[in-house]
């Protein structure tokens, strides 16, 4: 059962979540469902779904008021596509945005930017005002930032390629920071065989060590009473609860966020002989059979 | 971004004027923006994104709205500030939108020939060429 799913992933997943493990696994052979974010910048939700709902079967994402389930063919080639007024977003990947909730003229950074799906999100919680530096390190993958922020409108945003990995020197602090981390992306194997054929343990121990140099870094950036919604797409706590521990230990504070009808497991305080604070049991862990999306983690912390 | 630097009032004013007046834009649309020249575009964005800049090393500011010497407005700043645009603008209906989109020739009777300003109901979509009564996608 499950082929193709490496077998010390399997074991990792049954110690991880039990008796909920088979369900877990199941997900990662199937897609989730696709949805869509619309880009308030440019229409409002009451124009997108008139517009839409001929063609196309829509149910709203309870946890995100601009997100909706999307049944039918063709979403990306129709006229309000096009136009930028919605964006194709998984229904998980619209918690970071909302739990960090940017308001309009603060000063904002999303550190690992591209595609610019969160970023665009961001800035339409912001209203296109006050600053939302956009950076991305992989230099490949700025064009399709570049390209995202202005076909969804995005005037208040900056592009920046610094590596994250580097020591960042921004000369001013942010309010609200987003880092979604690079990971394993254990939590996008029902839609990217690549992310299946590619998982190795080793890969998750150097992952956690970048994502801690990366965490290291961006603390320095946010400012005092600033919060950082930490995310990834996997469900490997070396790349999660351990991080998050590592940004208690610089100072953050966990704090506890809820989303409408947002079923969450929460984070686990202990992994492989590792205690963690008990403080990360505020993350929240996403489980794809739950919640119909892609596997997520999110943590939000607070700089006091 | 090396090499850029903002418009003042008047010149700010002169490039509205350059990249809308033909198809009727509203300079309105664009008076909370600042522009900017640079890497070959004229950018528009919010003015405190860049009053907040300060000493980021940026690799680009909000949006590329036309190009610096021809002033052709881009596609994203037409579909963002042409929608009240009316000038030189043809209407298409859904069917023809969506073929327009994809690059099909779409039959048109109208007056007008050359560059022209494409809409949907009420939402501009692109600059498009017209002649003989075929319009199509600009390249």
């Amino acid at each position: 059962m499950f082929k193709g799913l490496h077998s010390e992933f399997k074991d990792r997943i049954s110690r991880l979540t039990g008796s909920e493990a088979g369900l877990l696994m199941e997900s990662c052979v199937n897609p989730p469902r696709q949805s869509i974010r619309v880009n308030t910048l440019k229409t409002s939700v009451k124009a997108c779904l008139k517009a839409l709902e001929p063609g196309f079967t829509l149910e709203r994402v309870p946890w995100c008021g601009t997100g909706f389930y999307m049944e039918g063919d063709g979403l990306s080639s129709t006229l309000e596509y096009f136009l930028g007024h919605y964006y194709i977003q998984d229904a998980a990947s619209m918690i970071p945005p909302e739990a960090l909730k940017p308001r309009p003229g603060e000063l904002a950074l999303d550190l690992t930017a591209s595609p610019g799906g969160k970023t665009t999100h961001m800035a339409a919680l912001m209203g296109n005002r006050g600053l939302l530096v956009a950076n991305e390190g992989n230099h490949r993958r700025i064009g399709a930032l570049r390209f995202n922020l202005s076909k969804y409108g995005i005037l208040n945003a900056v592009v920046t390629g610094i590596d994250a990995r580097e020591s960042i020197e921004a000369g001013m602090l942010f309010d609200k920071i987003l880092l979604d981390a690079p990971c394993s992306g254990e939590g996008m194997f029902g839609v990217s065989r690549e992310s299946v054929m590619q998982w190795s343990a080793g890969k998750i121990r150097r992952n956690s060590m970048t994502q801690k140099k990366i965490m290291e870094n961006t603390v320095r950036l946010l400012a005092e009473g600033g919060a950082l919604v930490y995310s990834t797409c996997t469900y490997a706590p070396e790349e999660n609860e351990a991080v998050v521990d590592t940004a208690i230990d610089l100072g953050l504070t966990v704090e506890e966020f809820r989303l409408d009808g947002l079923e969450t497991r929460p984070g686990i305080v202990e992994w492989e002989g590792k205690v963690f604070d008990e403080s990360v049991s505020k993350c929240v862990r996403v489980y794809p059979f739950i919640n119909e999306s892609i596997g997520f983690f999110t943590a939000k912390m607070v700089k006091k | 971004m090396k090499g850029l630097f903002i418009l003042n009032s008047r010149e700010k004013r002169k490039t509205i004027k350059e990249i809308g007046v033909r198809y009727g834009l509203d300079e309105a649309e664009l008076k909370d923006m600042v522009l900017l020249i640079g890497e070959g575009f004229v950018w528009a964005a919010g003015r405190d994104c860049v009053e907040n800049l300060r000493s980021l090393p940026v690799s680009s500011l909000g949006i590329p709205i036309a190009d610096e010497k021809k002033k052709e407005p881009t596609i994203h700043c037409i579909q963002l500030f042409f929608n009240n645009a009316w000038k030189r603008a043809v209407n298409l209906d859904r069917k023809q939108a969506e073929d327009f989109i994809d690059k099909k020739p779409v039959s048109l009777e109208s007056e007008l020939s050359g560059r022209v300003l494409v809409k949907n109901e009420g939402r501009a979509l692109d600059i498009g060429q017209l002649e003989d009564g075929i319009l199509r996608r600009r390249s």
